[in-house]
């Protein structure tokens, strides 16, 4: 049955042509698939969720710029610590003294020394010794006077008579010649701290000997005893010491069993080492060992660190919390302050307060600790509970710290010339540690920018490049859209289309658009000229500051509405 | 003789059903309504009676090639700077290819293979018996999704919900007998009883892609039904919007996929030596198909662009990536059609055909008469209808030919036929469509064509 009926089809299809003609026109075995998808002026409508600045930022758990307060701010801590305050102390060793002998002719007035009936005075008697040291430290401006520990002045008297003999003998009076100055605790006698003499009345001298010490706690600076060079560093304590006056009761001499007319009088004296463990004067004492690491501004978010950028900032502030080891003495430091930004390892403008040199450590009480805050514009809120009532130290030029092409890639922190500004004090101690300088530090810096600030930001997205994108030409694209802008920062928005090569696709121009800050505004974006070979985008993001001292935060946004993105083009492939 | 098993016959018709749906065979030529001796007039109206009783050769008896449509090859196929291109090609203007296209546009093709037919004078008139095998498909197609095509997107609203399918096969086990009332009517009826082999039937109750300025909303409301004995779906799970949904099918031992009867009633009335009439309507009945598989989307499924925001943010749950990975879905999901399992049996009407005639002999030379048929295929969005004016020419008793010259839905045709029949041998051969140009390789350029070839022993 299938060959009779396959044999006549084939004989009616061979009738065909004599009903029909062919057009060899249309040859279905070589056909161009040639297809062209138009696009005319199609709108697209795209809603876009509110953009955060949180979700632009990105910020690692490792970024130099944290959340504060609501507030975008870089904050870097440190500790701060000076080396030991230290004065070293003056020791001189004793020096020798030579005795002092007289005989006293107890029959004459020879001795020259006017005496009452039936006693002789002999006197006076000195010696001299002398102190010297030229290894003053070089802090110390003023001495006026000085502590002195285990330092006693001890003076013999001793009587022998001709029989070389040790009898008793009384002494009607004996005045002791000190020198000048001296502070401190006689072992008997009535001491006249105004003329340095100790007198005794009516002394026995039992089997002919008498023994003073006087010690000695405080030397006072009395010219010529005691003298203090500042500029060769010598303190120097030389005098005249012995006995003013002696009046011997000669009756009880000469009415003896055995009298006799001649006593040889011998007097020594002998002083200690001297010590010096404290003075009273005026101190300049330069303090130093201060280390600040420096701040580094690595990971911070891209956006902020491209060349061109230009970051001023409205208010940083530099904390700091000292304590003052030399409250108790009522002494203070000056310093000042120089924070230097760094770029590729090269210093940039340094910035100092704007009155120079500041006190540290003054006007509180001791043990307190001195808190400050160097600012353009004063302390923030939030950092007063970790530097509580701070000194607040104007410091306008801080505002430029980051300013110049492109972030620093470092700031440097260093006190400069921190010292003891030549004051009086009273019985500092020498030579032992009076304690260290020591604290910590803050940097913070509110991202709120001033007006002059550009944020640059250039990018590049690439890699469309697909067969699809090659057979893709675009001839009207055009983007308008309602931006409502919560930043501080106006944005101006360019871009250039690039092929696969790169570069751009010059028959091209992007009209950008400007996104004011702080407002709400309708903007489109305009491409003109046929995109071909679209690979990618470059973009550039030019941001100025319209709400100069608003910081950024995370919470502000921008939100996109009305979207419209309306497409003119075709697409041609060949299938 | 043995009767055939139940078995066996019911092997045999779903086997017959199988080649059927791929076999072309004809609708009835309409070149042939007006000639006399045409065998198979009975089949455009059972009032027709035969000249001469008949045996068909089997599978050739009743040859038809017949495709229709209201979109033509040469529509989408031009030749453009020497080169053969087709309409998408931009060199092609959207104006020259739109114009010529019907803003609805159908594509039918109509198979009624004879599988045997015998024609006898009985009962005082002329019965028929027949078996055919019957395939339709039908697809109809919006012009919009055309100028979709090739106008290219813009801010509009693009309907083209008016998008069906159907198809269907059956066997036909026709009784006909035409019988003349008096010397001026004669009536007719054939009684079919009907085997189901498959039915399919997909349309688009929406599909509306409205690109608003600010909004875009993309309805679809679709839904599949198949009628095929042994037919499952088969499905797949989308783990992004957890939807299952249908992505295939199988069929499993197919049979007869359901039963159900026609009638075909005609009439033919001579009022004088010059004028017959005669209207016939056609296949007058319904099959009941039985699992009737279902899939659809279940309601209304819809797109709206309102639906989506996007993030910047690539941690965001509605990142762009995220995001256009949920617009793929919702979109996908425009199509993905739920397996709404067997919904039982359900009775679809066949597609009517009704026929009227109007035939006048020409007085001075009475073997020439002229004829004016209108055929109307009443078949819901496939409707069409057709006038077809034809100059009939009956020279000798065994020789007819006949010219003619159509216009309808499918646009205007010239078609013609010979018949030659003779005690012993019959043979037909003609078209309703003539092909017309046809491409370098015999491929029609206009999308209309019939042929009609037969060959019977007549007696």
């Amino acid at each position: 049955m299938i060959k009779p009926f396959n044999s006549t089809l084939k004989l009616l299809l061979a009738f065909l042509p004599l009903f029909s003609c062919v057009d060899n026109n249309y040859d279905l075995s070589d056909i161009d698939t040639t297809v062209e998808v138009k696009i005319n002026d199609l709108v697209i409508p795209i809603n876009i969720d509110e953009i955060k600045l949180s979700t632009i930022l990105d910020l690692d758990s490792g970024s130099r710029i944290q959340e504060r307060d609501g507030s975008y701010v870089i904050i870097e801590n440190g500790d701060i610590n000076s080396e030991q305050i230290k004065v070293a102390a003056i020791s001189v060793e004793a020096p020798a003294i030579t005795p002092i002998s007289r005989v006293i002719d107890l029959t004459s007035n020879a001795s020259g020394v006017d005496a009452a009936p039936g006693s002789v005075t002999v006197g006076p008697l000195m010696t001299s010794f002398e102190y010297s040291y030229n290894n003053v430290d070089a802090c110390i401006t003023d001495i006026k006077n000085v502590g002195t520990e285990n330092f006693i002045i001890n003076i013999s008297l001793n009587i022998k008579d001709n029989n070389n003999s040790s009898n008793d003998y009384e002494l009607n009076q004996l005045i002791l010649q000190l020198p000048d100055g001296l502070e401190g605790t006689a072992s008997g006698g009535s001491y006249d701290k105004a003329t340095g003499t100790v007198t005794f009345n009516s002394v026995t001298m039992t089997n002919g000997s008498f023994n003073f010490d006087f010690n000695v706690s405080k030397i006072n600076i009395v010219e010529p005893t005691s003298t203090f060079s500042p500029d060769n560093h010598t303190f120097q304590f030389s005098s005249e010491i012995g006995i003013t006056s002696i009046e011997i009761d000669t009756e009880s001499i000469l009415n003896s069993v055995n009298p006799s007319s001649m006593l040889t009088l011998t007097i020594d004296i002998e002083m200690s080492p001297l010590n010096i463990t404290s003075f009273s004067g005026r101190i300049n004492y330069d303090l130093s060992g201060f280390n600040i690491e420096s701040i580094s501004l690595d990971n911070l978010p891209g956006l902020l660190t491209q060349e061109e950028t230009n970051i001023g900032i409205c208010n940083p502030q530099i904390y700091l919390s000292l304590n003052n080891p030399l409250d108790i003495y009522g002494l203070y430091a000056t310093a000042n302050i120089a924070i230097t930004p760094y770029r590729d390892g090269v210093a940039g403008t340094v910035a100092r307060p704007d009155n120079g040199v500041f006190q540290i450590g003054k006007g509180g009480f001791t043990g307190d600790i001195y808190n400050y805050c160097l600012s353009p514009e004063g302390p923030s809120q939030s950092m007063l509970y970790e530097y509580p009532l701070p000194n607040e130290i104007k410091f306008s030029s801080l505002s430029n710290i980051l300013f110049g092409n492109g972030l620093p890639s470092s700031i440097s922190i260093e006190i400069e010339n921190p010292s003891v500004p030549n004051l009086d004090v009273t019985n500092l101690l020498l030579g032992v540690d009076l304690g260290a300088v020591s604290g910590k530090y803050s940097f913070y810096a509110p991202l709120a920018f001033t007006e002059n600030s550009q944020i640059i930001y250039t990018g590049t997205t690439d890699g469309w490049d697909s067969e699809d994108i090659e057979n893709l030409t675009i001839n009207t694209l055009e983007v308008s859209l309602t931006v409502k802008n919560n930043l501080p920062i106006s944005l101006a928005l360019s871009g250039t289309p690039i092929n696969k090569e790169g570069q751009p696709i010059n028959s091209v121009k992007l009209e950008g658009a400007t996104i004011q800050g702080g407002s709400t505004s309708d903007i489109t974006i305009r491409a003109t000229g046929s995109i071909v070979g679209l690979d990618g985008i470059e973009y550039h993001a030019v941001g100025t500051i319209a709400n100069p001292g608003i910081a950024i935060s995370p919470d502000q946004s921008i939100e996109l509405s009305n979207i419209r993105a309306k497409v003119s083009g075709s697409y041609i492939k060949t299938l | 003789m043995k009767i055939m098993k139940f078995s066996n016959i019911k092997t045999l018709l779903v086997a017959l059903l199988t080649i059927g749906a791929f076999a072309y065979s004809s609708a009835q030529s309409r070149s042939g309504y007006f000639l006399d001796n045409y065998t198979y007039g009975y089949q455009l109206n059972p009032a027709f009676e035969g000249t001469k009783g008949f045996v068909s050769v089997p599978a050739i008896g009743n040859f038809n090639l017949n495709l229709s449509s209201t979109m033509h090859l040469k529509n989408f196929i031009y030749n453009i700077d020497g080169t053969t291109t087709t309409f998408m090609n931009p060199k092609v203007p959207s104006a020259t290819f739109l114009n010529s296209i019907p803003n609805n546009n159908q594509i039918g093709l109509s198979m009624k293979m004879g599988v045997l037919a015998v024609g006898f004078n009985s009962f005082k008139g002329f019965s028929t018996v027949s078996v055919n095998l019957v395939s339709n498909t039908n697809l109809r197609v919006p012009k919009s999704i055309f100028s979709l095509l090739k106008q290219g997107l813009e801010n509009d609203t693009y309907d083209i919900g008016k998008f069906d399918a159907h198809a269907d096969t059956y066997v036909e086990i026709a009784l006909g007998h035409s019988h003349k009332i008096n010397d001026n009517l004669r009536v007719g009826a054939a009684f079919k009883f009907l085997v189901g082999g498959a039915n399919i039937d997909a349309n688009f109750k929406k599909a509306h892609m409205s690109l608003g300025r600010d909004k875009w909303t993309i309805q679809t409301d679709a839904t599949l039904k198949a009628n095929i004995t042994g037919l499952t779906y088969k499905t797949d799970y989308n783990e992004t919007t957890g939807h299952r949904y249908v992505n295939g099918a199988d069929i499993d031992n197919p049979g007869i996929g359901g039963f159900g009867v026609a009638l075909d009633l005609g009439a033919y009335y001579k009022l004088n030596q010059d004028w017959t009439f005669s209207a016939a309507i056609l296949d007058f009945g319904f099959i009941s198909w039985k699992n009737n598989m279902v899939a659809s989307t279940n309601g209304l499924r819809s797109f709206q662009t309102n639906e989506f925001t996007f993030n910047v943010d690539n941690d965001a749950p509605n990142s762009f990536d995220n995001e256009l990975d949920r617009m793929t879905d919702k979109l996908s999901s425009l199509y993905e059609l739920d397996d709404m399992g067997n919904q039982g049996s359900r009775e679809r009407m066949l597609a009517t055909t009704l026929n009227f005639g109007a035939k006048y002999y020409f007085p001075y030379y009475r073997k020439l008469s002229f004829g004016l048929l209108n055929t109307t295929r009443i078949q819901g969005k496939f409707t069409w209808t057709d006038f077809r004016l034809s100059a009939n020419y009956e020279p000798f008793k065994i020789v007819s030919v006949a010219a003619n010259f159509g216009y309808g839905t499918f646009g205007a045709s010239f078609g013609w036929i010979a018949n030659v029949k003779v005690t012993g041998f019959n043979l037909f051969v003609g078209m309703d469509h003539t092909l017309g140009k046809l491409s370098k390789q015999y491929i029609p350029l206009n999308t209309n064509a019939q042929l009609s070839f037969g060959l019977n022993a007549a007696f």
